[in-house]
């Protein structure tokens, strides 16, 4: 017996070792090809985030994550968004975040965002943003045990199976790749890709209590900080938009009604993105983003113009855009655009 | 509890720890630990249904006791069957059984309401409650005396390295153990740890890899192409042995470090040169449980080569019914049994009792010819046991044959290449071991190869497997 347990002990150490060194070299080689990982791409957006006092600070999923370029905004702003975040995370950064500077939050929203709790990065999010993040994944005495495990099995499954193997094996087959994903300065994140035809994806548009929850403690949070929230509906392609019935689009529609203190801008059924502008099924390229980032600004600076940047408080009012570009260099657009927008200003 | 879980992972060493240094000079309190335990690992999936195992587990442990002393043997024998029936029944079939009444009934223009009820189906139900069926049939025929101590029994019955996905023990090979004794064996740990890393590796880097080929055959056969439908029933065929069989390892393993020794569940099975030879290598617990239990009771063989067919067909069209509530199932061994017919007929269902290419490194040209044959027939009955349905199943053949014969490109990649390499692995792994009661790699004779090859089977595991939340297969029977 104690033979037994000697050398399992040893073996064991010895293989804990030589995964710790795979770790190592996985680490060391495979960013090369992939660009930073997840955990990377966190911690460098929270150290980035509390660099400047930004003025204005974006918050979303990967559709916003990737589809911003705060360095395109008038104003001074960072992309505070990541892969897979819903309501709960952008509250918890927002708070996390708390700048006496910020005047205005962009957020990213879709039909469904609502949808989902996440929990795959909690391994990241929980030592940053604390034990009241953590208080809607875990309960009861033996809470932190559990969020350990997890985090423990999140790490290692980063690491882990075939799907990380192959990248491994690429990385020292094909050497470096110079066109790989990058997480810029601002926080944009930037995911090259093509679209394709037969791209397709699956959502969901139940609209889960615990996500309206925090969608309304943003909306609470920035009203009483007196800060301007911006709601923004990125681009979908027609293949995405087949998920979206129109009694789910009116359900959530109805939800955002009863918030007076938000403006809506619904970019997801314009026109002028085609499929040449994503990278994949549902995030723009490079390219596309810059172009809608600039629409997004222009859409703020419409509304609010130069009051925004003199934080002077605005009145309310909710508005779709509706196949128009806000390109200031597109003028058949912006005629368009601002005929839509009179339509809608008495509406406070 | 799954095995390939992280609960699983502290779960296992403290029960380990506490078994053999708190209470290994106990055997009582050592049981009582093990029952604790298995109660526990039942209970992670839903607590609730422990209330029903343990149910379930006083019911025959009384019937077994009744059967000893009443003189009514025969009518304790048949509630306790009944009783088991009733369970299984229950939990397993009331909706098909609804859903097929209300389609026959509307077949023929009417319209029933028929309720269904949303009905959880315990996990491992099918295997515990054979385990106790079998007990108190062994009473019955005399083969075993009832035991009174209840906390022994329990453990025969929930033992939990066998409790969710077998082996079907039998009371006279598992109980025995249960009541002596057990004693720390070097050799049983060693062979214990190798059982359950090779366990690991054919469920998490082969099937659970071949996994993400087959559902995409199965879910698109209309569209798919005929080299992949005919990829995905081969696949599939692997894919379930390497999860089964796996594992079937895993619990062997985990109960050889706890002393005990169950039955060995497969023996090489697609090496078989006839499905008779199949079926003696095959989910072996389960064939020799219906074996004994069903086609012996029903008069076997004796009464002439009509009988044995008839038996035959009963035999494998119930377990066609005990796999799962849906036509596919009983389809699927409806055609085990026809394929079993013409050896029946011409007397061969007992030709191939010995190990193919005993004698040689590789097997002759008939004798390969022979196991491609039977594993070709095998794999056109896989097809209907992984379809949801008679309808899909059928479309998967019809798409072998008039969908476009290539994939489209891409689909060999470097992803298939590897995978196919493993496969290969696997399956040059098993040919050696063919014959052999220790592993291929226990055979060699330098220690510090044998670790090496250990080591990068930990590797394989962690860097080729599929860590994706997959269950075992038959968790779902």
């Amino acid at each position: 017996m104690k033979q037994f347990i000697t050398k399992s002990f040893i073996h064991f150490v010895i293989v804990v070792l030589i995964l710790i060194g795979y770790t190592w070299i996985y680490d060391a080689s495979v960013p090369r090809r992939l660009g930073p990982n997840t955990k990377s791409q966190i911690a460098q957006s929270f150290s980035r985030a509390k660099e400047h006092a930004y003025p204005l600070v974006v918050l979303g999923n990967s559709r916003i994550y990737r589809g911003i370029n705060p360095e395109l905004f008038s104003i001074k702003a960072f992309n505070f968004a990541h892969d897979d975040d819903s309501y709960n995370q952008m509250y918890h950064k927002l708070k996390w975040l708390d700048s006496d500077s910020l005047k205005v939050v962009v957020m990213g929203v879709d039909y469904f965002t609502f949808s989902y709790l996440s929990d795959k990065r909690n391994y990241a999010y929980g030592p940053l943003l604390g034990d009241e993040y953590l208080s809607d994944y875990y309960s009861g005495p033996l809470r932190k045990i559990a969020f350990y495990k997890d985090a423990v099995y999140q790490r290692a499954i980063n690491y882990a199976g075939f799907d990380r193997t192959k990248f491994l094996i690429r990385s020292f087959v094909m050497g470096p790749n110079k066109a790989r994903p990058k997480l810029k300065n601002n926080g944009q994140y930037i995911y090259p890709g093509v679209a394709k035809p037969s791209d397709r994806i699956e959502r969901d548009t139940t609209m889960l209590p615990i996500q309206k929850k925090y969608f309304e403690k943003i909306v609470l949070y920035c009203e009483t900080r007196n800060i301007r929230l911006v709601l923004v509906m990125p681009p979908a392609r027609e293949e995405e938009r087949v998920n979206y019935s129109p009694e789910s689009i009116a359900r959530f529609e109805t939800y955002l009604s009863q918030f007076r203190s938000i403006t809506y801008l619904n970019f997801s059924e314009t026109k002028d993105y085609e499929m040449k502008d994503f990278s994949d099924i549902t995030h723009l390229n490079e390219a596309a983003a810059d172009r809608f980032s600039k629409s997004v600004n222009d859409a703020i600076m419409l509304i609010g113009g130069a009051r925004l940047a003199k934080e002077i408080k605005m009145s309310t009012r909710i508005m779709t855009i509706a196949g128009a570009g806000v390109n200031q260099h597109q003028d058949t657009n912006t005629a368009r655009f601002a005929a839509n927008l009179s339509h809608r200003r008495d509406e406070n | 509890m799954l095995f390939n879980s992280f609960e699983f992972l502290l779960f296992f060493p403290f029960v380990f720890v506490v078994y053999w240094f708190v209470l290994n000079r106990n055997l009582k309190l050592q049981n009582a630990f093990l029952l604790v335990a298995s109660y526990v690992f039942y209970g992670w999936w839903d607590w609730r249904f422990v209330f029903l195992l343990i149910l379930s587990t006083l019911i025959d442990y009384t019937f077994g006791l009744i059967i000893e002393r009443t003189t009514k043997k025969k009518l304790y024998l048949w509630l306790s069957i009944f009783n088991n029936l009733a369970i299984l029944g229950f939990f397993k079939y009331y909706n098909f059984f609804a859903d097929s009444v209300a389609d026959g009934l509307q077949y023929f223009g009417f319209h029933p309401d028929i309720y269904l009820l949303s009905i959880v189906l315990p996990v491992g139900i099918s295997f515990y409650t054979f385990h106790g069926m079998s007990y108190v049939i062994d009473i019955y025929n005399g083969k075993s005396k009832p035991i009174t101590d209840f906390v022994s029994y329990a453990v025969f019955v929930c033992f939990f390295p066998l409790l969710v996905a077998g082996p079907i023990e039998r009371a006279h090979h598992l109980l025995p153990q249960v009541l002596k004794p057990r004693k720390f064996l070097w050799s049983d740990a060693k062979e214990g740890v190798r059982l359950i890393l090779w366990g690991f590796f054919k469920k998490v880097v082969i099937a659970d890899n071949l996994g993400l080929y087959v559902s995409d055959a199965f879910n698109n056969y209309q569209s798919a192409s005929s080299v992949e439908l005919i990829l995905g029933v081969i696949f599939f065929a692997f894919q379930i042995y390497c999860d089964f069989s796996g594992y079937s390892d895993i619990a062997l393993g985990t109960a050889r470090l706890l002393g005990f020794e169950l039955m060995i569940n497969f023996k090489t099975p697609y090496f078989a040169r006839d499905i008779a030879e199949f079926w003696r290598r095959w989910h072996i617990s389960l064939t020799t449980w219906f074996r004994d239990y069903l086609y012996i009771p029903l008069g076997g063989s004796k009464g002439g080569k009509g009988q044995a067919i008839r038996n035959t067909f009963i035999i494998f069209i119930v377990s066609g019914f005990w796999h799962g509530a849906n036509w596919t199932f009983i389809v699927w061994g409806a055609l085990n049994a026809i394929y079993f017919v013409p050896l029946l007929l011409s007397d061969k269902n007992r030709s191939h009792l010995d190990t193919v290419a005993s004698n040689s490194a590789l097997p002759s040209l008939r004798e390969f010819a022979q196991m491609m044959t039977t594993f070709l027939l095998i794999c056109t009955t896989w097809v209907f046991f992984r379809a949801a349905t008679v309808t899909d199943a059928v479309g998967y053949f019809k798409g072998i044959f008039v969908n476009k014969f290539l994939p489209a490109p891409g689909y060999f990649n470097i992803d298939m290449v590897t995978l196919a390499g493993l496969l290969f692995v696997f399956i040059a792994a098993e040919w050696t071991t063919r014959l052999k009661s220790v592993g291929v790699v226990d055979s060699v004779k330098n220690r510090y190869v044998r670790y090496a090859i250990y080591y990068i089977l930990v590797l394989a595991v962690f860097l080729f497997g599929s860590f994706r939340e997959a269950e075992f297969i038959y968790f779902q029977f």
